[in-house]
C-alpha cells in the first residue's frame, strides 16, 4: 500500500483519525481508573487521619475557611465525645507546595502530623518529616493556645532544618495555619 | 531470531540512550536521587517506547510526512496518559514520588528520537525490540547512576543501608552530583567499549 501523501485532505483526515482514535483510549482508561484513583487517594487520606490522631470511632468532615482559605478538617469522636480534630493544610515551601495533615486533641495540643506531598529539596527540605518528629526540635505534644510556632531564627524555640530555613518556616507556617482552622472547630 | 537480539543488544550497548546517545538527560538527572526512583522512570519509559514504536510502526504509511511529527507526539503523549492514570490508580505509592516526572515522558526526546530515527523505517516486530532494547538501556543506566547517587549521598543502595547517613556528601542527590556521576559513567562505559575495540 503506498504512503498516504501530504495533501491537504490527506493530512487533516490522517490528524482528525489520530486524535479520534487515541483520544477514545485515553478516555476508555480514564473511565476504568476513575473509581480506583478516588479511592487511592481516600485511603492515602484515612490513613493519614489515624497516623495522627488518637484512637477514635467516629468521624465527621467538614471545610472550614480562615482568612479566604479553606482547610478540610476531620472532627473525631470516641464513644459520642469530641476527642480532637484533624486538618489538612497546605503552604508554599521552598519548591513548592507542602500539604500536611496535622491532629489536634481537645485541649489545644498537637497530636502528631503527616506530610502528605510535598516537592522540597532531596537531603535537605524533604526530611522534615523526620526532623520535626525528632524529640530535639519536634512540634508534637505541643500546646499551642496563644502561641504562633517560629524557627529559632525568627524568635521561636523549634530548630530549622540545617541549611532549609525556608521549608522549615513553611512547615511551621502550615502547622500555626492548621491550628487556626482547629480553633473554629472547637467553637460550633 | 538473532536479527531481533542483536536490535535489543544495540539499544542495551552500543547505543544506550544515556551514555552514548546522551539523549533524555533532563530525567536522568532528576529522577535518579535514588536507585529505586531511577529504576522505575526507566521502566515506565521503556514501557511507553514499546508501545509507542509499535504502533508507529504499523501507523507509519497513515501519516504524511508534513504532519508526522504531531502524528507522533499525540501518540506518545497517549500512551503517557495511560500509563500515568494506571500508576495513579494501582501504585499510587510511586506516583508520588515520580508522578511529576511521568508527564515529561511525552517531550522525552528518546521516545521522539527513536520513532523517528528506527519505528518509522522498520516492521513493527524489530520496533518493538528497539522499543525493549533502548527502554533496557535506560532502565540499567538510571538505576546505576540512582545506585551511585544514593550510596554516594546517604550511604544506601535500594534504602538498605551501607554504611551510616553521617558519612554521606549531600551534594550527590542534588543536580550537581547528578552531572559528576554522569559525567564519570559515560567515561567508563568509552573506556570499557573503547579498550574493546582495541
Amino acid at each position: 500500500m503506498k504512503k498516504v501523501g501530504s495533501t491537504f485532505a490527506g493530512m487533516s483526515l490522517s490528524l482528525t483519525l489520530i486524535c479520534l482514535v487515541f483520544t477514545g483510549l485515553m478516555a476508555t482508561v480514564y473511565d476504568i481508573t476513575l473509581e480506583p484513583i478516588a479511592e487511592a487517594g481516600k485511603a492515602k487520606q484515612q490513613n493519614a487521619i489515624k497516623a495522627v490522631q488518637n484512637d477514635f470511632d467516629e468521624m465527621v468532615t467538614d471545610t472550614v475557611t480562615v482568612d479566604g482559605k479553606a482547610y478540610p478538617v476531620f472532627k473525631t469522636y470516641k464513644a459520642g465525645k469530641w476527642n480532637g480534630t484533624a486538618v489538612e493544610s497546605t503552604t508554599n515551601g521552598y519548591g513548592g507546595e507542602i500539604k500536611v495533615m496535622v491532629g489536634f486533641d481537645n485541649q489545644d495540643n498537637v497530636v502528631d502530623f503527616q506530610v502528605l506531598s510535598h516537592s522540597e529539596t532531596p537531603g535537605l527540605g524533604a526530611k522534615m518529616d523526620q526532623w520535626f518528629k525528632d524529640p530535639k526540635h519536634t512540634v508534637n505534644r505541643r500546646h499551642l493556645e496563644n502561641k504562633t510556632l517560629k524557627v529559632s531564627k525568627d524568635g521561636g524555640d523549634i530548630d530549622a532544618i540545617t541549611a532549609a530555613t525556608i521549608t522549615s518556616r513553611a512547615f511551621l507556617n502550615s502547622v500555626n495555619d492548621a491550628y487556626k482552622a482547629y480553633t473554629r472547630t472547637k467553637n460550633n | 531470531m538473532s536479527n531481533k537480539l542483536s536490535i535489543i543488544k544495540n539499544g542495551l550497548i552500543n547505543e544506550n540512550p544515556t551514555f552514548v546517545l546522551l539523549l533524555g538527560m533532563c530525567p536522568t538527572i532528576g529522577t535518579t536521587t535514588s536507585a529505586l526512583n531511577g529504576m522505575s522512570m526507566g521502566l515506565a519509559t521503556m514501557f511507553v517506547l514499546i508501545c509507542s514504536n509499535a504502533v508507529i510502526s504499523a501507523l507509519d504509511r497513515f501519516i504524511p510526512d508534513k504532519v508526522h511529527i504531531p502524528g507522533y507526539v499525540i501518540i506518545i503523549a497517549a500512551f503517557v496518559t495511560i500509563l500515568q492514570l494506571c500508576m495513579e490508580a494501582y501504585t499510587p505509592d510511586l506516583y508520588a514520588t515520580l508522578g511529576l516526572f511521568i508527564p515529561l515522558i511525552v517531550v522525552n526526546c528518546i521516545v521522539l528520537g527513536r520513532a523517528e530515527a528506527f519505528a518509522a523505517k522498520h516492521g513493527i516486530m524489530d520496533s518493538a525490540c528497539d522499543g525493549i532494547g533502548i527502554g533496557l538501556g535506560f532502565t540499567v543506566a538510571l538505576t546505576l547512576m540512582g545506585a551511585v547517587r544514593e550510596l554516594l549521598g546517604t550511604g544506601k543502595i535500594f534504602s538498605l543501608t551501607i554504611f551510616p547517613e553521617d558519612f554521606g556528601m549531600l551534594s550527590f542527590i542534588l543536580a550537581p552530583g547528578g552531572f559528576i556521576v554522569l559525567g564519570f559513567l559515560i567515561a567508563i562505559v568509552h573506556h570499557i567499549q573503547n579498550s574493546k575495540k582495541q
